[in-house]
Order: C-alpha cells, then sequence, then structure tokens
C-alpha cells in the first residue's frame, strides 16, 4: 500500500513540474521549429549518406537500403525519449555538482535523482523521436512489412526499455560528477557510442560488436530491436533479452548513483 | 608600435593553449571520443567494399578511402578549430559582452584569430601530431614522403584561414537574429555536406559535384585531403590552391562589410 | 523545553590536494597527489532547545557552513553524532527535511526561471502541505514579508531584497520545525532587513519555531537571538545566552576580538 501512495504521490509531482517547465521551455516556438528543421536536416545526412552507396552496391552484408533506413530511424527513437525527460543529467555532469547546487536535492523530502530528472524537459527530444517515426514508417512502407496489434506492442515496449537502458548510461556516467567534479567529457564519449549502433552491428569486429550488446548495451537500443522487426531475429533473443539488460543496467547504475550521493561532500565556504 | 600591438594579441592565443593543458582528464577522453567516430565510419567503408563488385568505388580503393577518412578527420582537427568562432560571436552577443570588447581599442576580429591560432597550436601539439601518429601505426595512412605532404600543409593552412574567415563572416549574423544556435546547427550540416565530410564529393553526380568544389566548403576541408592522396595533378593542385586564396579574400572582405553593418546595428539598437 | 538539535563531538575534516605555486608547480601537481587534511568542524557539541533563536557565530572558513550542513544531512560527519528532534539527519535524510526549512543567503533555492507563484505551488507539493495550511502560510508571508508585489516575477528577474523574501518565504511553506538560516540579512537594504527580523520574530513567537541564524550582522543577533553561541577554527568558545555575553561588553568589541584572534591564528596555521 505504502508503494502505491508513494508511486501516486511521485507521479503528481511529476505532473505539476512538467506542466511549469513546459511553460517555460516552449515559450519560443521559432526556436523549436528552427532546431528541429537543423536536427532532421542532420538526420538527412545519414540517409543521403546510404543512398548515395546504395548506387554503388546492391546491398550492405546482406541488408537492403530500406532495411538499414529502418534500423537508422529506429535508433532515434528511444533516444529522442530519453533526450526529452534527461537532458539535466548533461548539467549535472558539469555544473550541479561543482558548484554546490545539489544541496538542494538533499535538503527536500523527495528522492534527489527524481528531482534532477523532473526539473528539465528538452522539447529536443521530440524531434529526434519524430525524425525517428518518419524514418521507420518510411522503411516500414517500402519493405511493406506486416503491421500487427502483437508487433505494435512489442515496438511500443522496446523503445520505452531502450530509453531506459540510455537512461541508465546516462545516469551510470554523470554519477561521475560526484567524484570528479567534471563528468561531462565521459558523458559525451559514452552517449557518443550511439553512433555505433544505428547500422547492423554484424559489420564491426567481434569485441566492438561485444561492448555494444554486453558491456555498454547501446545494441538493444538500435539495432537489435530493429532486427526483430525486420524479422532476421527471433523476439527471444532481442526484447526479451533488451527487457533484462535494461532492468539489470538500471539497478547498476541507480546503485552507482546512491553511492555517489552519499560519498557527496559539498562545496563548503 | 607595431611590436606592441601584436603583443596585446599574444595572450589571447596563450591563453587557448592554456585552458587546452587544464585539463589532463579531459584530454584523454576528448581524443578517444573522436576516435569512434572515424572507427564508425571505417567499418561502414569495409562493409561496403566487401559487399561491392568492384574494389575501386567512384575512384577509391579500399586504402585510399581509409587515407581519405583519416585525412578528413586530421583536417577537420586542423580547421575545426575556427568551428566554433561562429558560436562564440554568438554567445558574445547574446550576453553583452560584445559591448565591452567595442570599447577597447583592439580589433576583435584580431583576438578571435589569436585564439584560433591558439588553439591551433594546442591541438596541433595535443591532438593533430598523436593523432597522425596513430593512424600511421594502425595503417590507416602511410608514413608521408613525397612533396604532396608539404603541398597538404600548406593547403591546409589556407583551409583553416579560409574557415576562420568563414566563421566569423556567419557568425556575424548573430547581430541579426536572435534564432542564430538553430542556424548555426543547420549550417555545420551543410559545411558536412558540401566539404566532402561526409563523403568523398566524386559519390556525388559528375556535374554537382564540379558545382560543389567550387563552392568555400571544398576548399575548407576537400582539397587539402585531394591534395595529400595524390588525387590532383599539378594543374589542378595550382588551381584548387589559387581558389582556396580566392574564397579567402572574399569571405575576408565579406566580414569587414558585415562587420561594420553589424557594429551601426549593435550601436543604434543598444547592445 | 525540550532539547531539539544536539550535536555531540562532532567533527569533519576535508581532504584537499595540495597545491604548488607558480609554473614549476602546475607541472608538479600533475605528477603528485598529496593531499592536505583540514578540520573545519573540530569536537563541537552543544545543544539548543525548542523555540529558541540561537546566533550562530564564526569569522569565515570557521566552520558554521559545516556545522550547519551536517545538522541538515548534506553532510556526514567524520566523527561524533548528531539529532535534530531525535533523528541523525543524514542517516534519515529525508525524514528530517520534512520538517526544516533551510535558506542560504548566496544562492537561491528556487527554479530561476519560474513564477514565484509556482515556484510555492511545486514546494506544496513536494511537502505536501494541505490546500488550508498553504493559504494560511502564503496570507501570514504576505503580510509581512510583502510576496504579492512580485509573485509573478520569474525568480532571475528579482532584486536581492526580492528574491531572499522569495527564498525565506518558500522556506516557511510546510511549517518546519527547525529553520536554518545562513546569513539571510547579507546585503539587503534597511527596510528589507526590517521587514525580515519581523518575520523571524512573528514565526517564534506563533509557531514556536525554533530558528538557527548564521550572521555577522550585529543588529540581527542582538534583535533576535537569545542563544548565542560562537565557533573559531572549528572549536566552540561560546556556548550560552545572550545576557551572559552583554555582560562581557560592547557585543561589536566582543565578536572583533575573537574574529581578529580567529585571522591570526589561521595565518600561523598558513605560515606552517
Amino acid at each position: 500500500m505504502n508503494m502505491i501512495k508513494k508511486c501516486k504521490r511521485y507521479i503528481n509531482l511529476y505532473k505539476i513540474f512538467l506542466v511549469q517547465y513546459m511553460k517555460t521551455q516552449m515559450q519560443s516556438k521559432v526556436d523549436f521549429a528552427v532546431g528541429f528543421f537543423s536536427f532532421f536536416l542532420n538526420q538527412m545526412l545519414g540517409i543521403v549518406f546510404l543512398y548515395l552507396i546504395f548506387e554503388q552496391i546492391p546491398d550492405l552484408n546482406g541488408w537492403s537500403f530500406y532495411q538499414l533506413v529502418f534500423i537508422y530511424g529506429y535508433a532515434q527513437i528511444p533516444r529522442g525519449i530519453d533526450h526529452f525527460f534527461t537532458n539535466n543529467l548533461w548539467i549535472f555532469t558539469r555544473k550541479t555538482v561543482k558548484e554546490g547546487l545539489f544541496d538542494r536535492y538533499l535538503l527536500r523530502p523527495v528522492n534527489p535523482l527524481f528531482q534532477i530528472l523532473v526539473e528539465q524537459c528538452c522539447p529536443d527530444g521530440i524531434g529526434e523521436l519524430l525524425v525517428g517515426m518518419v524514418l521507420v514508417i518510411y522503411a516500414t512502407v517500402h519493405l511493406s512489412m506486416a503491421i500487427t496489434i502483437g508487433s505494435i506492442i512489442w515496438f511500443v515496449i522496446s523503445i520505452i526499455f531502450g530509453a531506459l537502458i540510455y537512461l541508465s548510461l546516462k545516469l551510470l556516467l554523470a554519477t561521475n560528477a560526484f567524484f570528479f567534479m567534471d563528468a561531462y567529457q565521459i558523458l559525451y564519449l559514452g552517449y557518443n557510442l550511439s553512433d555505433f549502433v544505428k547500422y547492423p552491428l554484424g559489420i564491426y569486429n567481434k569485441p566492438i560488436r561485444f561492448t555494444l550488446s554486453y558491456i555498454i548495451p547501446l545494441g538493444f537500443t538500435a539495432f537489435i530491436p530493429a532486427s526483430f522487426f525486420l524479422g532476421t531475429s527471433t523476439l527471444y533473443s532481442t526484447i526479451i533479452v533488451e527487457i533484462i539488460v535494461a532492468v539489470i543496467f538500471f539497478f547498476i547504475a541507480y546503485r552507482y548513483f546512491c553511492f555517489g550521493c552519499n560519498k557527496y561532500e559539498s562545496a563548503g565556504n | 608600435m607595431r611590436i606592441n600591438r601584436i603583443k596585446c594579441y599574444t595572450p589571447f592565443a596563450l591563453n587557448t593553449i592554456k585552458r587546452s593543458m587544464a585539463y589532463k582528464g579531459a584530454f584523454f577522453i576528448t581524443l578517444v571520443s573522436r576516435l569512434f567516430t572515424v572507427f564508425v565510419i571505417y567499418f561502414l567503408w569495409k562493409a561496403i567494399y566487401g559487399s561491392s563488385v568492384n574494389s575501386i568505388i567512384r575512384g577509391f580503393s579500399f586504402p585510399e578511402m581509409t587515407a581519405y577518412i583519416t585525412m578528413n578527420f586530421l583536417t577537420g582537427l586542423i580547421t575545426g578549430v575556427t568551428g566554433s568562432i561562429a558560436m562564440q560571436i554568438a554567445f558574445d552577443v547574446s550576453d553583452g559582452s560584445i559591448s565591452i570588447q567595442l570599447v577597447r581599442p583592439i580589433s576583435y576580429r584580431l583576438i578571435k584569430f589569436s585564439e584560433s591560432l591558439g588553439g591551433l597550436c594546442g591541438n596541433g601539439f595535443f591532438q593533430i601530431i598523436p593523432f597522425f601518429l596513430i593512424f600511421i601505426v594502425i595503417g590507416f595512412i602511410k608514413v608521408p614522403m613525397s612533396i604532396n605532404f608539404i603541398l597538404y600543409l600548406f593547403s591546409a593552412f589556407l583551409g583553416f584561414l579560409c574557415m576562420f574567415c568563414f566563421g566569423f563572416f556567419f557568425g556575424l549574423f548573430s547581430f541579426y537574429t536572435t534564432y542564430f544556435f538553430g542556424f548555426n546547427m543547420a549550417m555545420s550540416v551543410i559545411l558536412q555536406f558540401f566539404s566532402g565530410s561526409l563523403i568523398p564529393l566524386t559519390f556525388f553526380p559528375e556535374y554537382l559535384e564540379k558545382i560543389f568544389r567550387l563552392f568555400p566548403f571544398a576548399s575548407m576541408n576537400y582539397t587539402p585531403i585531394m591534395i595529400y592522396l595524390g588525387k590532383l595533378s599539378g594543374k589542378e593542385i595550382v588551381y584548387a590552391l589559387m581558389l582556396q586564396i580566392v574564397w579567402i579574400l572574399l569571405l575576408y572582405l565579406a566580414g569587414k562589410i558585415l562587420w561594420s553593418s553589424a557594429i551601426k546595428r549593435l550601436t543604434i539598437l543598444g547592445g | 523545553m525540550s532539547t531539539i538539535i544536539s550535536a555531540e563531538h562532532l567533527v569533519k575534516e576535508f581532504k584537499t590536494n595540495k597545491k604548488y605555486p607558480g609554473l614549476r608547480g602546475t607541472v608538479k601537481s600533475l605528477f603528485t597527489n598529496e593531499k592536505i587534511i583540514k578540520r573545519a568542524v573540530d569536537d563541537v557539541s552543544f545543544s539548543i532547545q525548542e523555540g529558541e533563536i540561537v546566533g550562530y557565530i564564526g569569522s569565515n572558513g570557521a566552520g558554521k557552513s559545516t556545522t550547519i550542513k551536517m545538522l541538515t544531512g548534506i553532510l556526514v560527519p567524520t566523527e561524533g553524532t548528531c539529532h535534530v528532534r531525535g533523528i541523525e539527519p543524514y542517516k534519515n535524510r529525508m525524514e528530517n527535511a520534512k520538517n526544516i526549512g533551510v535558506v542560504f543567503g548566496q544562492r537561491t533555492q528556487l527554479w530561476w526561471d519560474l513564477p514565484v507563484i509556482e515556484s510555492f505551488t511545486v514546494l506544496k507539493g513536494i511537502y505536501q502541505v494541505s490546500d488550508h495550511d498553504y493559504k494560511q502560510r502564503m496570507e501570514f508571508v504576505n503580510d509581512i514579508l510583502g510576496i504579492k508585489d512580485f509573485e509573478n516575477s520569474a525568480v532571475r528577474t528579482l532584486s536581492l531584497g526580492q528574491r531572499m523574501r522569495a527564498d525565506v518565504a518558500s522556506a516557511l511553506i510546510h511549517n518546519p520545525k527547525v529553520l536554518y538560516l545562513d546569513e539571510p540579512t547579507i546585503g539587503l537594504d534597511v527596510v528589507v532587513k526590517d521587514k525580515m527580523r519581523e518575520a523571524i520574530r512573528e514565526l517564534n513567537r506563533n509557531f514556536h519555531t525554533t530558528i538557527i541564524l548564521t550572521t555577522h550582522d550585529m543588529i540581527d543577533i542582538e534583535e533576535l537571538c537569545n542563544h548565542i553561541i560562537i565557533i573559531d577554527n572549528g572549536k566552540i568558545i561560546f556556548d550560552d545566552m545572550l545576557q551572559v555575553l552583554l555582560k562581557q561588553g560592547d557585543l561589536t568589541d566582543i565578536v572583533k576580538k575573537i574574529f581578529i584572534k580567529g585571522e591570526t591564528n589561521s595565518d600561523e596555521n598558513k605560515s606552517n
């Protein structure tokens, strides 16, 4: 009963925060539009590259153009969802601990991680999500893939757990701000590994494939679940494993964060 | 008098170098994370050549393509120092510190240039040379033997100047619009596309390739890389270098003209 | 009157990297990892009764903020313990947080971009204040601190005086049993300072709130505090009622003497 009450409370709190922050973040619609347009262009670069390549080759390691577009688009979606909700972690890596702003979170009777995450929402994430969806739909149409209720449900599940993996990765790396004052570089490093998973993991050598699957499991946010929808892998070897990996990874990241909180020494005078 | 004025600008250059030295840990991480992008592209091309019937695609063999992406990366380090010029100007404008710069009797453009030179030196020691050696060791590029290398260095420096003039010119638009940051993002995309950073320009249809080569973006990046790879004949090299110089002059002038107009706007509107 | 806060032999040590001067020093510090240990709080014990207004005085670097941080649960003591309403703050941080209010003079606790009133709404949710209590609080806060005048402005647009008032108001929304005010009147003009003092007095009188006040302002101390604790170089050198201290002479003179002594002590430590 207590757990349910707690969850309800946090959900309510989140609603209050979100309303307030959406008000301030969405102030400039032009800003958002320009940013979205630029981001869209950026993603198109990747697609243009693939298009030009496929003028020269029949397929890439057995994958067709539209299959690659699907994977590429799919990769954006969990990334965008996570970007929307957890953008404040970037600020955490550089500012929050260094400038002693973390104290505030400890002085309130609410989970500090919740406070950090809830403080900012980033509309750019919506852009990423939309672009990803457009590419996925485009590819689905050209591949004449069958869309069932089941596959839609699994799709939603897989992007949610994919976002959870991103959140966990960011949390794990950002927690280092407790120990090194500045964790921006290392988060930047980890986060950019996501470039790798926009393409079939088969193109990489064994060590890289292993790292991206089991050490920094970004492979499970993009290529691996996408391969289920493309029909090249089974449900169990992709999405089910993704769920397990996401939960374990989050658990590890959260424990590390709690450890960091305990070790925290504020900036002092 | 002249020497005194140059002395004014050296602190800016030194400061940029000092700052790049200050974060030893961050250094290493930046190095490694930049390496990633090269590797992803490398594996992509490996797969592409593996799936291709011909071993030469659009004039590049696989070793040549590997060298291309490597040199693209390294040249990017050289010219890319100036890549943030536009953003810096935009920040100075948005937080108002641009006004203070104008009150001082030193040239804002020269300050930015000194900072860029300092960045280039800092980058040179701590990023460009180490990376260059790493890439030779892992075999992505061969040890440079021919005169092409000297020409490359010269052309890359011209590319640096070209990028600077462009960055400065483009950055001035932040005086005119509050949505500059979004536009800057779009511009970096355009830059990637037209400079051969995304893919060698030979992959575009021939008529497009010819047009793209004339743009300033190719002069910033594509030209030096192609010189290094030995893909340009003697005549073509001369022509390309001259084009680089032409663009430097054009962009410099454009920057000068826009500067006086931007300042007028600033002083009228009150910063 | 019961003891609401007690500190028992609190110690807090900080380790910092030793730094060397000059260019050679910068290079040296790239390779060495020597640390200096600083005892910011050195065997501090005191007890505070419910309903007291305590003036916690000390020169900068004497250990005031460090003690407060241990009492609020932000720092874990190296040695010793403290209890606030029977709870050890760093062990039961959230439980403790429900009943305390904290105002740091230098930094705001409010959200930079939100209008003041919206920040209050969020805090109402965080501390689970009922609508009725919230209304009461807002009335109290408006009466004395005059928040209504700027409640719709974003925090970042406020002047220092307005921001401080908003910060104090936000610390009161949930009617905390203990209120920590770290330099609440610093940089304020006379009118606002008066308002702050009135608010503190009323709070204590009407709600029996225990208030710990760290301040350099002697008038704050004379007008508000009944219990004085003086800390110097990490050690308590005075812990008694205000009247006892005043018997020693003029308050400003006494404090000056302590601070000067404190500075010479720390200078000696530096040259060691």
